[in-house]
């Protein structure tokens, strides 16, 4: 309500304000040569005070002022005729109705149509006060955050951000708050495989040493637990273990409960992983290639990519286009660009290689380093000069 | 409440935008006094409103209110709160909102200012300006609407893009605006005195101080821009042919061309149609500018819009205003009366010349940065023209330019002897010669033009000063005399010295930090020491730390000079929180020799050591100062009361004349 109000005083004064003019007396009309007079004669004052302070000589004076009078005679010749039309003095009343209705009518329709009326204003610092129950996790974390930016040694808050983080896909901060609820508060398994997972997932999957030596450890705390068990199977099989990885897989699908979560990845997983061992023993033989929808793992050569189902190839070229974007936003990054060139060749997009290629030459034009890297990387696929 | 108060206000704002375009124009036409005057408290009022508007977004901004999209989408709860304010002109529809206010403003300081304009003049002006605002609040309203609402409010925003967050950016966009949009202003009185068909004696009175104060703004905006490139981007470099850049910097030669023939103008009467042209493409120009950065024509670190449906419709008021603008002047120029005569030897001579120039420099930009647009968008094929095409072009259009610098201020109004002049300004000449043989002397044969280049820019500075010392009698009047004579010098000419002062030093700043930039890229580990420059840059250590809303890897350099400390360098690298974002944060030491610059990279993969990337870029800050210098001879000239707006009803004021 108070909103309308204040709507309409706002129109009102405004329409009044605008309009004023027109129902006035109208201002007294001065020939149009009048203020053209009065510049010529400020010029002429102006020449005298120059000449009073010594920046004109006497005859540059003359002239400047004989000039400034030609100036003034040219002036009445009628060269504007349309301007010395006698005034029009009747009060323009229908521009008084048009624009009196215009204003409030016009803007509100184009309110209504573009606004939101009655919608709340929201600032945060209200909707945190008023609703602490209905907080989302991103005030839960603030408000942790801003503990621990006082209090850096409260091992518990570390604790309880981190797997936040880690849910929100803050990977980085997930490893440093489970690294601090470590050191603070000791080693757990818990903290040590959500400090193993946030790095793994961090990394894309790839199992680093770091996250091997926390899962280890973990496992020794907590030797029943399978999970573990499992991420270090996944090391196995990144090591090129492969035979390795399917006997884990195989034994953690028969210790495991029937509902576990994971259980459906990892049959899958071992399905593909034997028919990729099955593919290699055979690599020597006279067998065919595989079919195109036999699901095997990318290989380098270009043409395997092809061969990859198509929601997998969906998936690489939505990861290469994510890569591209976030090179257009920000392209100081040589890895990514290397990376971009590589994928956009192996899915055989030779222009667009090339013009990555010549964007990421003009990206680091002037560093040397830089530019060795990605003529080498040319050189080695074949595109470009 | 406020938002949607807000809201209301830039709709009434545009309304009143079309009234003020509609009455005044058609009151000029019957020579109607009441219908225009409505110019007057219209413009006002949509000042205001857009103040209101302005304001009510700002505060959503400051209490993070997430409910409006545009705050959630740019803001973030945790951002300090200077960035919680430049968020607002951070993204496309608030920084147009901004552009809108600032139009607004100098539509209202025309009303406020401009009694002493002909009636029909300032209702014509008047609604130019208002068909501008209201081209623009179309614009906003309906594709690019800032107050849009999210209901229910997600819990946090998405931040402002990191490199963003920075003071010198902060205020980059407000003063380039400023510039940009103050050329309306030129604009607005070339299209009134076109409708009127005839150009007043207050005309070019007006038009200089305002080109003058739209060039100023102009002139830091872009410094600005440059030094945040310079010191946040880390790649060492001040100036990058950018399309963003070159769209401030068209503007900005043609803005500098129009300041000088709008002298020619008001203290000669000279150049009328020509300054009537310059004045619709300079501001054209601008709406270019806007169009190159806000369509997304363009993918660089500025364009943060990327819609084609904006883009269409900003291509639909450039269109407008600039074929609009240019058919009028084909149509109506012939109806304006030349001015006065002047011999090609002479002080107007002079300043057609550098027209000449800085207009075919301003077209050279122009080629090329639509050109390769232009290819792309007809057969597919991207180019890129980079530094070397516009050292083949622009620089050689500016080596006659700035030769001829010094000479024009000595020339005489009317005819004038070169000869005459050239031996008036020898000492400055002699000065330049020396400079070039000490450079010589100092580089070698390593950079071969370089020498010339710093000569130039001894030339233009020994020039701006020689100019004033002849002015003032230096050489041949008692002390008392040039004491008095100094006082007396009107300070539109210690504007004029300023303005070339500044061009000079930025001359000699990019000359040197051209051709005498050092630069080592190498990987160092804690301990490793590498010299630069007579500096010893040794790398202490690399820590990490967190900052308000960044996580960042701090690496400490210690930097001493003949053994002596000279001081510690702490380059850095963050990565954002909201959005995950890196920047780099180069350490740079400044002294008046030039600024040493270290960049830290990434740790290498073996061996544990930093790409660490250490430049000396000599006089560098000459640059910037320059540029500075530029401002203030602007704010000199347009503080002296003979160049502010010109006073036919208010003689008096002009009494006040300093014995």
């Amino acid at each position: 309500m108070i909103f309308w109000i204040l709507v309409a005083a706002l129109v009102s004064l405004v329409t009044f304000w605008v309009t004023r003019p027109l129902m006035r007396a109208a201002p007294p009309a001065t020939p149009a040569s009048a203020a053209d007079i009065a510049v010529y004669k400020d010029q002429l004052a102006e020449i005298d005070a120059d000449v009073a302070r010594g920046q004109l000589s006497p005859a540059e004076a003359e002239a400047a002022r004989a000039e400034v009078a030609r100036r003034l005679i040219r002036l009445p010749d009628g060269d504007a005729p349309a301007r010395d039309k006698p005034a029009q003095t009747g009060r323009p009343t229908l521009a008084f109705v048009v624009a009196t209705l215009t204003v409030p009518f016009l803007s509100l329709a184009l309110y209504l149509a573009y606004g939101n009326p009655g919608l709340r204003d929201a600032p945060l610092a209200e909707r945190l006060a008023t609703a602490p129950e209905k907080a989302t996790p991103a005030d839960l974390i603030a408000k942790v955050e801003a503990r621990l930016r006082e209090v850096p040694g409260d091992g518990r808050g570390w604790d309880v951000i981190a797997p936040v983080y880690a849910s929100q896909g803050r990977f980085e901060d997930a490893i440093e708050a489970y690294s601090n609820a470590i050191r603070i508060l000791g080693e757990t398994p818990r903290r040590l495989e959500g400090l193993a997972v946030a790095d793994i997932r961090g990394a894309n999957g790839v199992v680093s040493k770091r996250a091997r030596a926390a899962l280890e450890r973990a496992k020794a705390l907590a030797p029943d637990r399978l999970e573990l068990q499992l991420w270090l199977s996944l090391a196995k099989e990144q090591d090129g273990d492969v035979t390795g990885a399917i006997a884990d897989y195989k034994a953690l699908l028969a210790k495991a409960e029937k509902d576990v979560p994971w259980r459906e990845p990892v049959t899958a997983r071992l399905a593909q992983l034997e028919a990729q061992a099955a593919g290699k023993s055979d690599a020597g033989g006279t067998t065919p290639p595989p079919a195109p929808d036999a699901g095997s793992p990318p290989g380098n050569a270009p043409g395997s990519i092809a061969a990859l189902p198509a929601e997998q190839r969906a998936m690489i070229d939505q990861m290469v286009a994510g890569l591209a974007d976030r090179l257009k936003t920000n392209g100081n990054d040589l890895e990514g660009w290397l990376k971009l060139i590589r994928a956009l060749k192996v899915l055989q997009r030779d222009a667009e290689a090339t013009t990555a290629l010549s964007d990421a030459r003009k990206q680091f034009a002037g560093n040397g380093e830089a530019l060795e890297a990605i003529d080498g990387l040319a050189k080695s696929l074949g595109i470009g000069s | 409440m406020v938002v949607e108060l807000g809201h209301f206000a830039l709709v009434l704002a545009l309304v009143v935008a079309a009234v003020q375009m509609v009455l005044p124009a058609w009151g000029a036409r019957r020579r109607d006094g009441r219908l225009m005057s409505v110019a007057e408290p219209a413009a006002m009022a949509q000042l205001l409103l857009l103040i209101l508007a302005f304001a009510a977004l700002t505060h959503a901004y400051v209490v993070s209110d997430f409910s409006v999209q545009n705050v959630a989408a740019n803001s973030h709860s945790t951002k300090p709160l200077i960035y919680k304010i430049s968020g607002v002109w951070g993204n496309h529809e608030g920084s147009m909102l901004l552009w809108v206010l600032i139009l607004a403003l100098f539509g209202a300081a025309v009303a406020a200012f401009g009694n002493n304009l002909p009636a029909t003049l300032k209702a014509n002006v008047l609604a130019v300006q208002a068909s501008i605002a209201l081209a623009f609040l179309l614009f906003l309203v309906t594709t690019s609407d800032p107050f849009m609402r999210l209901d229910p409010a997600p819990a946090d925003g998405n931040g402002l893009n990191p490199i963003l967050q920075d003071p010198a950016l902060a205020f980059h966009p407000p003063f380039l605006y400023t510039g940009y949009v103050g050329f309306s202003i030129a604009f607005s009185f070339a299209i009134a005195a076109l409708i009127e068909g005839r150009i007043d004696a207050a005309w070019a009175r007006w038009v200089r101080p305002w080109t003058l104060a739209a060039w100023m703004f102009l002139t830091i905006g872009i410094a600005m821009g440059s030094w945040w490139a310079y010191y946040e981007l880390g790649w060492g470099g001040w100036w990058f042919w950018d399309p963003v850049e070159n769209a401030s910097f068209m503007p900005w030669l043609a803005g500098t061309a129009l300041l000088h023939s709008a002298l020619v103008m008001e203290k000669r009467e000279g150049l009328k149609v020509w300054t009537v042209l310059l004045a619709i493409l300079t501001f054209s120009l601008s709406l270019m500018g806007t169009f190159i950065v806000r369509s997304g024509v363009l993918t660089s670190v500025h364009a943060f819009a990327v819609d084609p449906a904006r883009g269409v419709f900003i291509l639909g008021i450039l269109m407008l205003f600039t074929g609009g603008g240019l058919a009028m002047f084909a149509l109506r120029a012939k109806e304006l009366r030349q001015g006065g005569m002047f011999a090609p030897i002479s002080r107007e001579g002079s300043l057609v010349l550098n027209n000449v120039l800085l207009v075919t420099a301003a077209a050279t930009v122009f080629v090329g940065t639509l050109y390769p647009l232009a290819l792309e968008g007809l057969t597919g094929d991207k180019i890129s023209v980079g530094a070397p095409y516009f050292n083949m072009t622009f620089v050689p259009l500016m080596v006659p330019l700035l030769l001829a610098l010094p000479l024009g201020p000595i020339l005489p109004w009317k005819r004038g002897d070169l000869f005459a002049a050239m031996q008036r300004l020898w000492f400055a000449a002699l000065l330049a010669v020396l400079a070039a043989i000490a450079a010589f002397a100092l580089s070698g044969a390593k950079a071969s033009l370089a020498p010339f280049g710093i000569a130039i820019g001894v030339w233009v500075l020994a020039g701006a000063i020689g100019e004033w010392l002849l002015r003032i009698k230096f050489f041949e009047a008692g002390r008392e005399e040039i004491v008095r004579r100094a006082r007396n010098l009107p300070r539109s000419a210690y504007g004029t010295l300023l303005a070339h002062f500044g061009v000079g030093l930025m001359v000699l700043g990019i000359v040197a930090t051209t051709a005498y930039r050092e630069e080592h890229v190498l990987v160092m580990k804690p301990g490793d020491k590498v010299e630069a420059a007579g500096y010893v840059v040794s790398f202490k250590e690399a820590t990490s730390g967190r900052g308000p809303n960044y996580r960042e890897e701090l690496a400490s350099f210690t930097v001493t000079r003949d053994g002596a400390p000279v001081t510690e360098l702490v380059p850095s690298k963050r990565i954002y929180d909201m959005p995950p974002q890196p920047t780099t944060e180069a350490g740079i030491h400044n002294s008046w020799r030039g600024d040493l610059y270290i960049v830290i990279g990434d740790q290498q993969l073996e061996g544990g050591g930093y790409a660490v990337r250490v430049y000396f870029n000599p006089l560098v800050r000459f640059i910037w100062i320059g540029a500075l210098i530029m401002f203030l001879g602007g704010a000199a000239s347009l503080s002296d009361r003979r160049l502010r707006i010109g006073a036919p009803v208010r003689r008096a004021k002009k009494g006040a004349v300093p014995a």
